[in-house]
C-alpha cells in the first residue's frame, strides 16, 4: 500500500502512520532499528529495493531523505508504503525541497522509532565527515559506499580522515567472503607464517585497498596492492598469500566463480559472486557496534600497503609479475621455492624486478645508518647460499628485499642475484623493526635448510 | 588441532568474518530416506549458499539403490528444488554438484566399502577434500555395528596426520541404560569420544540456544528464576501427525523413548542448570550433567506418569485412524503414543517446582515449548471478583513453530470497573529476526564440520537421561495393560489431566 501526503510535516506522517498500525495491526512495534537512507531524489529507488529486500531480515523502519532541487520554495512531499510494497519494513519517503534539503535531520527526528538504534546510509555521495553531519549524528552506525562515490580512491582517503566509531563502508562488507575463504584456509595445516600478499584488482577499487589493508594487519607481513589495467575489470580480482609450505592464491578471473589453489592441493572453485546490495546492506544491518577491524584497517592498514608500494617498481610491470607468478605456483609449490623460481621467464622478470627495487632505494635514500656493515655481512652469507638454490627469486624474497629496503637487515634467502645491497634505511618504524626481526629469522631457518 | 593454533585473519572483534568449514565431505548412509532428502541435502544446498562450505566439498551417498553418480544429482536437486530454504542458484549448485558421488552397497558388503574407500580417496585428489570425511548414519540403530565395523575394516575411520573423521548419529540413542551404554562402546571402540555427533535438531534451534542467551545475558528472568518464585514447569513437545512410515521402527519404542530421553529431556537441562562458568561444550556440558544426575522421579509412577494411545477421530477435519489400526501395527500393540511424567530436580533452587514434561503424537497442533508458570501473588489488593479470570503468570518459550518468548501477564480491562485479565506479550522471532535463523539442521552440520560440539549431547548425558526414564518404562512395562485411549485432535488421555489435577495443576494449552 502506498500512501501520498503532499505539503506535509512530521506529525502529519506520525499520525498518519499510527493510524495505518491501528488498521493492520501492531507491526510497527517488532521493528528493530530505524534506517535513514540520504541520497539525491533521482537516486532513491535502488537503495530503497536493497532495504526493503533486507528488512526479511532486519524489520525496520526505513525512512528515505531524498534530496531535490534546491532552487525551490521550501516543502516536503512525504509517501508512505507498507505491506508488500515494503517488503518486512515500512517505508517513509521524505522529498526534500528548497532550502529544507539542508534540514533533512529535523524532519527525520520526530520519526524515529523509540529506543531503537539509528542507521544512517548514504548510498552514493556521502558528507565529508559523516559523524558531523547533522543525520550522521542521529545514527549509531553510519553507512557509507565508497565505490558508489564519483571517485572512489579519493572518497577512500575522506573515510580514513574523517573516522569515527560507528562508520562503515559497503566496500568492506563487499569483501567479507573473501576474508572468509582467505581465513579458511589458515585454519588449516600447515600452520605456516605468510611472509608476504598480494592483492590484485581495479586501479580504483577501494574493495581491493581495503582487502590489502586488512592482509597487511593482520599478518604483519609486505602486502603488494596490484592494480590490474582497468580492461580487466572493475572490483577485486585476485589475492595470493605467500608461505613457505606453497602459495595460496584466490583469484576470481572475470566471471562470479572464484578459483582456490592452496599449494599441491588440488584447485577448488567456489561460486563468489559481487554481492548485491542487499546482501551488503543485510550485513551491515546484523551488527551494531563500531566495527573494530574496519578502524584498524584504516587507520594503520591503508599506510602500511602506501608505505610499501613507496618502495615498488612501476605498476604495470607488477602486475604481469602478478599474473605469471599465480600461474607457476599453481602446480609445483610441492616442489618448493627452487623449482617456483625455475619456471622459465618467470625468473628473469623477477630477477629484473628486484634489481630494480634496489636500485631504487639505494638512490631514494643515501643517507645510511650504521646498520649497514653487519648487514652485508649477513647479506653476503645468505646469497652465497641462496645462489647455489635457485637463481631466481620468488616472491617472498622480493617481497622481503623490498621490505628490508627500510631496515636493511636480513634478506630473504633467495637473496638478488645481483650483487646489489640495499643497505639503506627508509622508515625506521617499529613496525618496520618487528617486520625485519622476523624475516631474519626466517632467512636464518630457510638457509639451513 | 586448529585451535591450538592462532589464525592471524581470525581476529576475535572481527565478527563480519563466516566461520566457513575447512576442506571436507560429508558420507550419508541411507541417503535415500526421507530425512537426507527433506534435511541434510537441502541443508547442505543452503549452507553452500550461504557460502559456509569449503570450495570443493564432497558429498558421497550410499545406499543399496542401483544409481549412478547422474541419479544422485537428480535425486538431490529435486531435494534442493522443493526443500531449500535459500533460492536456487546455478552457479552454486554447479560448483556443489561436482562434489556428488554415489557409492552403492549393502551394509555387509566388503566391496562396496573398499570402493566408498577408493571414492573417498579420489575426493581427497580431486576435490581437496584432504582427508577430512564426516559419516552421517542416517539408519536404523541395527545396522549400526555392521557398518561400524566395516568403517573399521576397510580403516575410514583411521584419519592420518591432521585429517578427522567423525561419526553423526541420529537418535534413539539406544532404548535403555544398557544399550545405549552397549551403542557408546560400540561407537567409541571405533571413533574416539570426540568425533561423535550425535544429532539433536532439537538443540540447532535458535530459540533454544536463545534460551542461554534469555537467561544468562539478562538480568530480568535470573532473580525470579527458582523456587521462590516458580511454581512448575511445562515441557510439551506435541505432534498433529500419526506414526505414518515410521510404524516399523515406532512400535515398541513409544512416545517416551522416542521424545522425553532426548528432547524434553535436554530442553529440561537448559531451563534449570546453573549458569555455566563460561559458554564453551565443556562447562554447559558440565552444568547440564549436574542437572540431570539432580533428576528425581516421584516415589509412586502410577500417579507421576501417564501414558496413552492415540485412537480414531476426526482432527482438523480429516478422519484419521486409530494407533492400533494403523498399517504395520499390532491391533494389541501396548506401545504409548503419549507420555507425561512428573520431575523433580533436587537442589536448592528447583527443590518443590516440578517438572511436567509431556509429548504425544496426534494432539491438538504440532508445538513444542518451554512453560515457566510463577506462583500466583501472595496477596491480592483487588477483590476475589475482580481478579476471577488472572490466571498465574507465565513466561512461555516457543521452540516451534513461530519461535519466540511470551510473557503471560494481568492487566486492567478497560472500563469503570477494576478487573484484570490475562494479556500475552510477545516475542517473536519473526518479527524482530526475519528469516535470519538457519534451519536447525544447517547449524548442525556445520558445527560437525567445523568440529564444535557444543550443541551435541555425550555419552554422560545420554546415559544419565535414561537413568531417569528406565524407571518409568520399568514401571509401565509392569503395569502392562493398554494405554489410556485418546481422541485424535485432542490434547491427550484423562489420566494426564488427571495427574496434573492431583497436584492442583492443569496443563496448559499451547
Amino acid at each position: 500500500m502506498i500512501i501520498d501526503l503532499p505539503s506535509t510535516n512530521s506529525s502529519k506522517i506520525n499520525k498518519a502512520l499510527v493510524d495505518l498500525r491501528e488498521k493492520g495491526g501492531s507491526v510497527t512495534l517488532g521493528r528493530v532499528l530505524t534506517l535513514v537512507i540520504v541520497a539525491e531524489e533521482s537516486a532513491t529507488e535502488d537503495p530503497i529495493e536493497a532495504a526493503n529486500a533486507a528488512s526479511f531480515e532486519h524489520p525496520c523502519r526505513v525512512i528515505v531523505v531524498a534530496r531535490g532541487v534546491r532552487r525551490a520554495s521550501p516543502r516536503m512531499d512525504a509517501q508512505i508504503r507498507v505491506g508488500g510494497d515494503a517488503g518486512a519494513s515500512e517505508v517513509v519517503v521524505l522529498r526534500l525541497y528548497g532550502t529544507l534539503v539542508d534540514h533533512g535531520s529535523s524532519v527525520v527526528v520526530p520519526l524515529l522509532l523509540a529506543d531503537a538504534p539509528v542507521v544512517a546510509w548514504w548510498p552514493g555521495e556521502a558528507p565529508d565527515v559523516p559523524a558531523d553531519d547533522p543525520i550522521g549524528a542521529l545514527a549509531e552506525r553510519r553507512i557509507t559506499d565508497a565505490a558508489a562515490a564519483r571517485r572512489p580512491t579519493a572518497q577512500l582517503a575522506k573515510r580514513v580522515a574523517s573516522y569515527r566509531p560507528g562508520d562503515t563502508d559497503l566496500s568492506w562488507t563487499r569483501i567479507t567472503r573473501w576474508r572468509g575463504l582467505l581465513a579458511s584456509t589458515l585454519d588449516q595445516p600447515p600452520h605456516d607464517k605468510v611472509t608476504a600478499a598480494s592483492v590484485a584488482g581495479a586501479p580504483d577499487s577501494p574493495s581491493a585497498d581495503l582487502l590489502a589493508a586488512w592482509l597487511a594487519v593482520a599478518l604483519k607481513c609486505p602486502v603488494k596492492r596490484i592494480k590490474s589495467p582497468a580492461k580487466s575489470g572493475p572490483g577485486l580480482h585476485s589475492v595470493i598469500l605467500t608461505r613457505r609450505a606453497g602459495d595460496i592464491s584466490l583469484s576470481r578471473p572475470q566471471t562470479i566463480t572464484a578459483e582456490l589453489k592452496v599449494g599441491s592441493q588440488p584447485e577448488r572453485h567456489v561460486a563468489l559472486p559481487r554481492r548485491g546490495l542487499r546482501d551488503c546492506l543485510a550485513e551491515e544491518l546484523r551488527r551494531l557496534d563500531a566495527d573494530d577491524v574496519y578502524a584498524e584497517v584504516l587507520s594503520k592498514g591503508l599506510a602500511l600497503v602506501a608505505r610499501h608500494a613507496g618502495t615498488e617498481p612501476s605498476r604495470g610491470r607488477a602486475s604481469g609479475g602478478h599474473a605469471s607468478r599465480g600461474r607457476a605456483s599453481g602446480g609445483d609449490a610441492s616442489r618448493g621455492r627452487a623449482s617456483r623460481g625455475s619456471a622459465s621467464g618467470n625468473s628473469k622478470a623477477e630477477a629484473t624486478r628486484t634489481g630494480t627495487t634496489a636500485t631504487r632505494s639505494r638512490t631514494g635514500t643515501s643517507g645510511s645508518s650504521n646498520g649497514s656493515t653487519p648487514t652485508r655481512r649477513t647479506r653476503t652469507s645468505t646469497e652465497s647460499k641462496a645462489a647455489t638454490v635457485a637463481p631466481a627469486v620468488a616472491v617472498t624474497d622480493t617481497a622481503a628485499a623490498k621490505a628490508n629496503g627500510s631496515a636493511a637487515t636480513g634478506a630473504g634467502p633467495g637473496g638478488t642475484p645481483t650483487s646489489e645491497n640495499p643497505t639503506t634505511v627508509n622508515a625506521t618504524t617499529t613496525t618496520a623493526t618487528t617486520r625485519t626481526t622476523r624475516r631474519r629469522r626466517a632467512a636464518k631457518s630457510s638457509s639451513s635448510s | 588441532m586448529a585451535s591450538t593454533v592462532i589464525n592471524p585473519l581470525r581476529d576475535p572483534r572481527d565478527k563480519r568474518l563466516p566461520r566457513i568449514a575447512g576442506p571436507s565431505g560429508i558420507v550419508i548412509f541411507g541417503v535415500t530416506g526421507d530425512l537426507s532428502r527433506k534435511k541434510l541435502m537441502p541443508a547442505i544446498y543452503d549452507l553452500a549458499n550461504r557460502g559456509l562450505l569449503p570450495p570443493g566439498f564432497a558429498l558421497v551417498g550410499f545406499a543399496r539403490r542401483d544409481w549412478a553418480n547422474e541419479d544422485f544429482e537428480k535425486v538431490v536437486h529435486d531435494a534442493v528444488l522443493q526443500y531449500a530454504r535459500t533460492p536456487f542458484s546455478e552457479e552454486v549448485w554447479r560448483h556443489l554438484a561436482e562434489g556428488f558421488r554415489f557409492v552403492q552397497g549393502a551394509f555387509d558388503n566388503d566391496d562396496a566399502f573398499d570402493n566408498l574407500a577408493a571414492t573417498l580417496g579420489n575426493l581427497d585428489r580431486v576435490r581437496g577434500t584432504g582427508g577430512n570425511h564426516a559419516f552421517y548414519f542416517s539408519i536404523p540403530p541395527s545396522a549400526f555395528p555392521v557398518v561400524l565395523q566395516q568403517l573399521k575394516r576397510s580403516g575410514l575411520c583411521d584419519p592420518h596426520a591432521e585429517e578427522w573423521r567423525r561419526v553423526v548419529i541420529e537418535k534413539p540413542f539406544g532404548h535403555d541404560l544398557k544399550s545405549a551404554q552397549e551403542l557408546n562402546s560400540l561407537v567409541n571402540d571405533v571413533f574416539p569420544s570426540d568425533s561423535v555427533f550425535r544429532i539433536d535438531h532439537y538443540l540447532g534451534k535458535e530459540t533454544v540456544q536463545n534460551l542461554l542467551a534469555l537467561r544468562f545475558a539478562n538480568e530480568l528472568y535470573e532473580p525470579i528464576w527458582n523456587n521462590n518464585y516458580v511454581d512448575h514447569v511445562q515441557i510439551t513437545q506435541a505432534e498433529d501427525i500419526g506414526v505414518g512410515g515410521r510404524a516399523g521402527y515406532y512400535d515398541g519404542i513409544g512416545a517416551a523413548r522416542d521424545v522425553i530421553q532426548n528432547h524434553l529431556l535436554q530442553l529440561m537441562a537448559l531451563t534449570a542448570m546453573e549458569e555455566p562458568v563460561a559458554f564453551n561444550p565443556k562447562d554447559l556440558r558440565r552444568e547440564k550433567v549436574k542437572v540431570l544426575s539432580a533428576v528425581q522421579l516421584p516415589k509412586d509412577l502410577s500417579v507421576g506418569a501417564a501414558r496413552g494411545q492415540y485412537a480414531g477421530a476426526w482432527q482438523g477435519g480429516t478422519k484419521v485412524l486409530g494407533y492400533l489400526e494403523e498399517e504395520g501395527i499390532s491391533p494389541k500393540s501396548t506401545t504409548e503414543t503419549y507420555a507425561a511424567v512428573k520431575l523433580l530436580v533436587q537442589t536448592r533452587r528447583w527443590s518443590g517446582v516440578p517438572f511436567y514434561l509431556r509429548t504425544g503424537k496426534r494432539l491438538g497442533k504440532r508445538v513444542s515449548e518451554i512453560a515457566v508458570v510463577f506462583r500466583r501473588a501472595p496477596h491480592q489488593p483487588f477483590s476475589q471478583n475482580d481478579t476471577e479470570e488472572l490466571g498465574s503468570n507465565m513466561l512461555v518459550i516457543r521452540v516451534q513453530p513461530d519461535e519466540g518468548v511470551t510473557i503471560r501477564f494481568g492487566s486492567k480491562v478497560p472500563g469503570p470497573a477494576m478487573e484484570v485479565r490475562d494479556v500475552s506479550m510477545d516475542f517473536s522471532y519473526g518479527q524482530s529476526f526475519t528469516e535470519a535463523s538457519p534451519e536447525a539442521y544447517e547449524r548442525l552440520i556445520l558445527d560437525v564440520l567445523l568440529g564444535e560440539p557444543s550443541l551435541f549431547p555425550q555419552d554422560e548425558e545420554v546415559e544419565l537421561s535414561w537413568k531417569i526414564l528406565d524407571p518409568v518404562e520399568k514401571h509401565w512395562a509392569r503395569a502392562g495393560g493398554q494405554p489410556q485411549q485418546y481422541g485424535s485432535g485432542s490434547w491427550g488421555p484423562k489420566c494426564a489431566d488427571a495427574m496434573m489435577a492431583r497436584d492442583g495443576r492443569a496443563w496448559r494449552r499451547p
